[in-house]
């Protein structure tokens, strides 16, 4: 079993059950027992959305909001989706932060059937990924890596971060479309579109590498 | 002893929901727009092919039943087979096609909506793949 | 001709900072931040045992209808891979009738693939 498959809407076992109960509870053990798993993919959400150096601080803010807000959890999304959410609120603020605006929920995320789908992410990114060089990095060295690089900088913003949260932090449709606010056939549709895309960029670079 | 009873009948009330075993329906069906015929046993999904789908004739090609959970033991069908792996909150579904992987998919499934798979290439035209829980 | 995959490991970005000392600051930090109340739907004892009953007498007489499990939500796709060559894939799904059709674009028959495909 995936180690995610814990935190699934329905498939939630006893002994995380539990630990849950007792996070909502005040119990910060649970809570770091429960949550320290979830790290990582706030933390690719959060590179995603923000980039560095935010990127840790945007993620101790979730966590943060995570704490004040799993009392009133109430298991219609799995909790890793959840806080994914979170984690997207958080980056927004950030990105308000950045351009001088008010924030309108300062440890105060939004009730969790709030999508964000009113601030549309396009609106607020304007930073470059690091991992992602400009399109004109030099590939003469064929590095595949490198040239992979270069191919998603080819790419439009949409379908990079798609490909990105998918096949790097290896996120779920589900968690995919929390984190970009879209919903999953919109993420399908980036990923197979994005997939065709980095493909015929990639052709042209060397037609050795596939983007299976 | 009352509370021992009480336990009993708890048990006996509750086994028949653990024991209900889901299945899942698979019908391969041939697909094309010559004609307008609709096979009888398609009739429970045929809203959904009308809607989506451009083809005007749905013809029954074969079909069988895959117990779930499952632990991933081919369900053949002609020159298609189903593998699911799972139970019907998280089923991960193989399909293939010639002995060859055509779709992979981790689904949620509910009783009554159907997911079907459109575009397997047929011996006369269009093969679709139709799963539904029973 | 065999065609490579693509390396998106190279790209893996690197690890969080060390568990323990992310937990410290977490708790120096959520001193004093207030928590929400809890959701007011667990808070039904009362209900719950009468549901409980009336599920269990429904169970006994065989009136369990596949109509009452949850199934508010719809299907969900959680992931889709097409391994074999094709153009595109289209997912349909709304609200008119339940269910979700996959539609697989371009894909050829087995014999007609090259080794490498296009």
């Amino acid at each position: 079993m995936n180690k995610d498959d814990a935190f699934r809407v329905g498939n939630i076992g006893r002994a995380v059950s539990s630990r849950l109960d007792q996070a909502r509870a005040g119990d910060i053990e649970a809570f770091t027992e429960l949550f320290e798993p979830l790290r990582p993919a706030i933390l690719a959400v959060a590179r995603r959305l923000v980039g560095e150096p935010d990127a840790e601080d945007v993620v101790m803010d979730t966590f943060l909001r995570g704490w004040k807000a799993l009392p009133g959890y109430r298991r219609h999304a799995s909790l890793k989706t959840w806080l994914i959410r979170i984690a997207r609120n958080a980056c927004l603020d950030r990105l308000r932060l950045r351009r001088g605006e008010p924030l309108r929920w300062s440890l105060q995320p939004r009730d969790e059937q709030d999508d964000c789908r009113s601030t549309p992410v396009e609106e607020t990114l304007d930073f470059t990924d690091p991992t992602i060089p400009a399109p004109d990095e030099n590939v003469a060295t064929k590095d595949s890596a490198a040239m992979l690089r270069a191919a998603l900088g080819r790419l439009d913003r949409d379908h990079r971060d798609a490909l990105l949260l998918r096949f790097v932090d290896e996120l779920s449709y589900a968690d995919i479309a929390a984190a970009l606010g879209v919903p999953i056939g919109t993420v399908m549709s980036r990923l197979f579109n994005g997939k065709r895309k980095l493909r015929g960029i990639l052709a042209e670079m060397d037609p050795m590498i596939s983007s299976e | 002893m009352t509370r021992c009873l009480a336990a009993r009948w708890a048990v006996l009330c509750l086994f028949p929901l653990a024991a209900r075993a889901a299945e899942l329906d698979v019908r391969v069906i041939a697909a094309s727009t010559a004609g307008q015929q609709v096979d009888a046993s398609l009739r429970d999904i045929e809203p959904l092919l009308r809607r989506h789908l451009n083809f005007t004739s749905f013809e029954l090609v074969k079909r069988g039943t895959i117990r779930l959970p499952s632990e991933g033991r081919p369900l053949a069908l002609g020159d298609v087979a189903i593998r699911c792996l799972g139970g019907q909150e998280r089923l991960a579904i193989t399909i293939e096609q010639s002995g060859r992987v055509v779709v992979q998919t981790q689904t949620s499934l509910r009783h009554r909506h159907p997911l079907v798979f459109s575009g397997l290439p047929g011996p006369r035209g269009t093969l679709l793949i139709a799963l539904l829980l029973r | 001709m065999n065609r490579h995959p693509i390396p998106w490991s190279a790209l893996r970005p690197p690890k969080p900072r060390p568990a323990d000392e992310f937990w410290a600051e977490f708790r120096q930090r959520i001193v004093g931040v207030p928590r929400d109340p809890p959701a007011a739907a667990t808070a039904l004892p009362a209900w719950t045992a009468a549901g409980a009953i009336a599920a269990a007498v429904l169970v006994l007489l065989g009136l369990w209808p596949n109509a009452t499990r949850p199934a508010a939500a719809g299907l969900i796709l959680e992931s889709l891979d097409v391994p074999a060559d094709h153009r595109g894939v289209l997912v349909l799904q709304d609200a008119a009738v339940p269910g979700v059709v996959v539609i697989i674009d371009g894909l050829q028959a087995a014999d007609e693939q090259g080794e490498g495909g296009p």
